[in-house]
């Protein structure tokens, strides 16, 4: 350790050297220490060491005369925006401290920008998982989802009979493969093999489901097709050809550990015993419809439920390379009129193909984000406005430091640099703290709204975001920072040294930018408030519309029995019977109902209606309300009767109809009395409740 | 007795080279040489050294090396290059050819005693 005055002297030299590293400023410096050392140790004191190295500010300059670009530094000379790395290291350094040096500005910048570039990130996180990106399936663009039209129902219904799928398989000059799903209710089971009992999701499919997406499974295989189509009728829905099952990667992982040997293993659900034949791949999910942790094989023969007036299933196709879409479209209407010939019970229906992708965002989606996307870009635009009004402001009150520096001979493009890299540093660091942001703006859209946006866990802010963000911070660096760096890079020395005072270098054009900055920002303001109060009031609007039913202190809840306890309808019934007893008898419970879909959720059950059995008219949709209590609170009835557990009353085919639908079939009828014939589903004659 | 500035100037440089091309040394051991050596007539401000050190290896004419001193601690050691060398020599011719016309003009130490 040196005596303070010895380290003053040294420090004295360095800087009339005034030189960086790449100068050799480490070196000298220490050369210079252990001069110093040297000489104390030989026993000279620091006075006499002083005295005999002689003048530092000569000696600095002198060394500095040694070194070219020191040299040319301090002759005041520029090499325009060119610097040495260690130039530019000496730049964000000075930048850092300047900065450092007004904390209140620097964490109004970066908040700013970081909220500006957080929306954006998070919009484009969504925006790219659900419209840019590709289906995660192979050659995604080959993928149709399969409608059952007819001529008079060209969009045709959600579901379809299994008879046709059998048959539209069948069409390889058409289609690759295809594959059926029963997606009409949620399933689920127990696994009853497991000490604790563990619910899972489950989903019936059609061998050649696992094709069509073209999905290689992890391990095992997929449903042959002679686990679908094999040999033989039908009996039962619940009654698969084969016990087996595939299951997800996620419960290979929790259900089996990841054992090596699961292929084989028999997985018991609800009583039943499967033999696990395959693992899916981390992270598959079904296009559309819920997640499922293990998919059984669906028994596609004719027979038991698998009959022309049975709409249940939904599917799915792979077209062949060598068809387009178009191509694909005609040949389909073609081959179903011949085979209509063969089979009346087909009703002329036709399979309507529907790119997947389409399928699963919707236009109606896919328009709100890019309505969303340019909000976001808004709201950028407005921070950088924003930010650059600060910049400019702050700008203004450095006009004499840079004065200053330009008089002593910093360079026009040195002094830019410097400015734009302060900027810059503002810009990474609020594109920092924006991708955080965003990741948590995602993470919690995720956690807050599972099911607003399709194919949703598909959402990942890896490469693509990170660079969508770091060209959003550079296009957010060019609109903020160019323009107070050139401003600044205008000031005339003399002009501003001259006035004296800082107040005064406020001059016309320093006003001329920020009015315009303020009438820029107010406009796009504007536009973004007026975006925002629309939306508001579309949601606002939306959220009112009449339900015909109070929502308030209704607890809703999910019940499943497990098929192997309750095989059959009398004791499902009885559970239902005695669980509803109980919970009625709950304090504070006023009453308890129970429905196949809750209301206003989006699904239903359909069945064909047909109100004049002469003139056919498509299917509607239905949900099937337990006898008890089935009134909802606050909903009320226009006519007829609404119990249906009266003895006598609660009989086959009785139906409610939704009040919309029924008051328009009485309109056209011009009827509106209990009592209407109709008929639904298989043709089976009921009455309307109405 | 001191010297004049512009005698210092000349004789400098090739008073470090010619203790360098003996042997090399680091800063502080070449002040105490050149001071020592000359009888304290080359004993100049200490700190001007070092811009001459710097000057000399900028035109080659020293290389420095890092090592270990004897005292434990590491110096920065200075010695002459073959570049050095050649220039040295040319100096030395240069100046024996000085002093042989000074001596002839009859500038010579006797004479000054005298």
């Amino acid at each position: 350790m040196l005596p303070a005055e010895i380290e003053a002297l040294i420090r004295e030299v360095l800087d009339a050297a005034d030189l960086d590293f790449t100068d050799g400023r480490t070196d000298v410096e220490q050369e210079l220490r252990d001069h110093f050392e040297d000489g104390l140790a030989r026993g000279v004191t620091a006075e006499e060491l002083i005295d005999r190295f002689g003048d530092p500010t000569v000696a600095g300059r002198k060394i500095a005369g040694t070194r070219p670009r020191a040299a040319a530094r301090r002759r005041g000379e520029s090499r325009g925006w060119w610097m040495s790395m260690g130039e530019w290291w000496d730049e964000v350094r000075r930048a850092i401290g300047r900065l450092g040096r007004a904390p209140g500005f620097t964490a109004v910048v970066i908040l700013t920008l970081a909220l500006g570039i957080g929306a954006n990130t998070a919009i484009f996180a969504v925006l790219s998982a659900v419209i840019l990106d590709e289906l995660p399936y192979e050659q995604p663009d080959r993928l149709v989802r399969l409608y059952e039209a007819n001529q008079e129902d060209l969009i045709g219904g959600e579901y379809m009979r299994a008879p046709l799928m059998a048959e539209w398989r069948q069409w390889s000059e058409v289609f690759e493969e295809v594959g059926a799903l029963y997606t009409y209710r949620e399933m689920g089971a127990d696994i009853t093999s497991a000490e604790q009992p563990a619910r899972v999701h489950t989903l019936w499919v059609s061998a050649g489901y696992f094709e069509t997406l073209g999905i290689t499974p992890h391990r095992g295989r997929t449903f042959e097709p002679n686990e679908s189509f094999g040999p033989g009728e039908a009996t039962s829905r619940t009654e698969p050809i084969a016990r087996t099952a595939v299951i997800s990667h996620r419960l290979w992982l929790s259900h089996f550990e990841a054992r090596e040997d699961v292929l084989g293993s028999a997985l018991e659900l609800d009583g039943q015993s499967y033999e696990v034949v395959g693992v899916m791949p981390r992270g598959f999910r079904n296009p559309f419809g819920t997640d499922s942790d293990v998919w059984l094989p669906y028994d596609m023969r004719q027979g038991g439920s698998n009959h022309y007036q049975n709409w249940f299933l939904s599917g799915i196709a792979r077209l062949r390379d060598d068809v387009t879409l178009e191509q694909a479209r005609e040949r389909v209407r073609a081959l179903s009129e011949a085979y209509f010939e063969t089979e009346p019970g087909t009703l002329g229906a036709f399979p309507r193909l529907l790119p997947l992708h389409q399928d699963v965002v919707g236009s109606t989606r896919a328009r709100m984000l890019w309505i969303l996307a340019g909000a976001a870009g808004m709201l950028l635009l407005t921070a950088c406005l924003n930010v650059t009004n600060l910049l400019v402001a702050r700008g203004l009150s450095r006009d004499r430091d840079l004065a200053l520096r330009s008089a002593l001979g910093s360079g026009r493009g040195r002094l830019v640099a410097g400015i734009l890299l302060e900027n810059g540093l503002l810009a990474l660091a609020g594109g920092l703290a924006g991708l955080t942001l965003g990741v948590l703006g995602v993470k919690g859209l995720l956690f807050l709204a599972p099911g607003v946006v399709p194919m949703v866990t598909e959402i990942h802010t890896g490469g693509t975001v990170f660079l969508f963000t770091s060209a959003t911070t550079a296009g957010a660096l060019f609109l903020f920072g160019m323009a107070p760096a050139l401003r600044m890079s205008r000031t005339s020395p003399a002009d501003v040294l001259r006035s004296g005072d800082r107040a005064s270098t406020t001059g016309r054009s320093g006003r001329r930018i920020r009015d315009g900055l303020v009438v820029a920002q107010v406009g796009v303001a504007l536009a973004l408030v007026t975006g925002a109060a629309l939306f508001t009031r579309s949601f606002t609007s939306l959220v009112n519309v009449p339900l015909g039913f109070e929502s308030e202190a209704v607890l809703t809840f999910e019940v499943n029995l497990p098929g192997a306890r309750y095989p059959d309808g009398s004791s499902r019934h009885a559970f239902h019977e005695e669980f509803q007893n109980r919970i009625a008898s709950l304090p504070n419970v006023e009453r308890v109902g129970a429905v196949s879909w809750l209301p206003v959720r989006g699904r239903y059950h359909s069945w064909g209606f047909y109100w004049d059995p002469e003139n056919p008219d498509g299917s509607r949709r239905s949900r099937d309300p337990a006898p008890r209590g089935r009134r909802p609170r606050g909903g009320r009835l226009r006519g007829g009767t609404d119990d249906l557990a009266q003895p006598g009353r609660r009989r086959r085919g009785v139906r409610r109809l939704g009040c919309p639908w029924a008051a328009d079939r009485h309109r056209r009828c011009d009827t509106a009395r209990d009592g209407h014939r109709g008929e639904c589903g298989s043709r089976r004659s009921w009455d309307d409740h109405a | 007795m001191t010297l004049e500035r512009e005698w210092m100037r000349g004789a400098a440089p090739l008073a470090v080279l010619t203790l360098l091309d003996r042997r090399e040394m680091y800063g502080y051991e070449l002040v105490e040489a050149l001071e020592r050596d000359s009888g304290g007539l080359l004993a100049m401000g200490q700190s001007t050294i070092y811009p001459l050190l710097y000057n000399l290896e900028g035109k080659g004419h020293v290389e420095s090396i890092t090592r270990e001193a004897p005292s434990g601690r590491r110096r920065k050691y200075y010695r002459a290059t073959a570049a050095g060398r050649t220039w040295l020599a040319s100096q030395r011719s240069q100046w024996a050819t000085l002093v042989e016309a000074m001596t002839s003009l009859g500038i010579h130490g006797g004479e000054q005693e005298g």
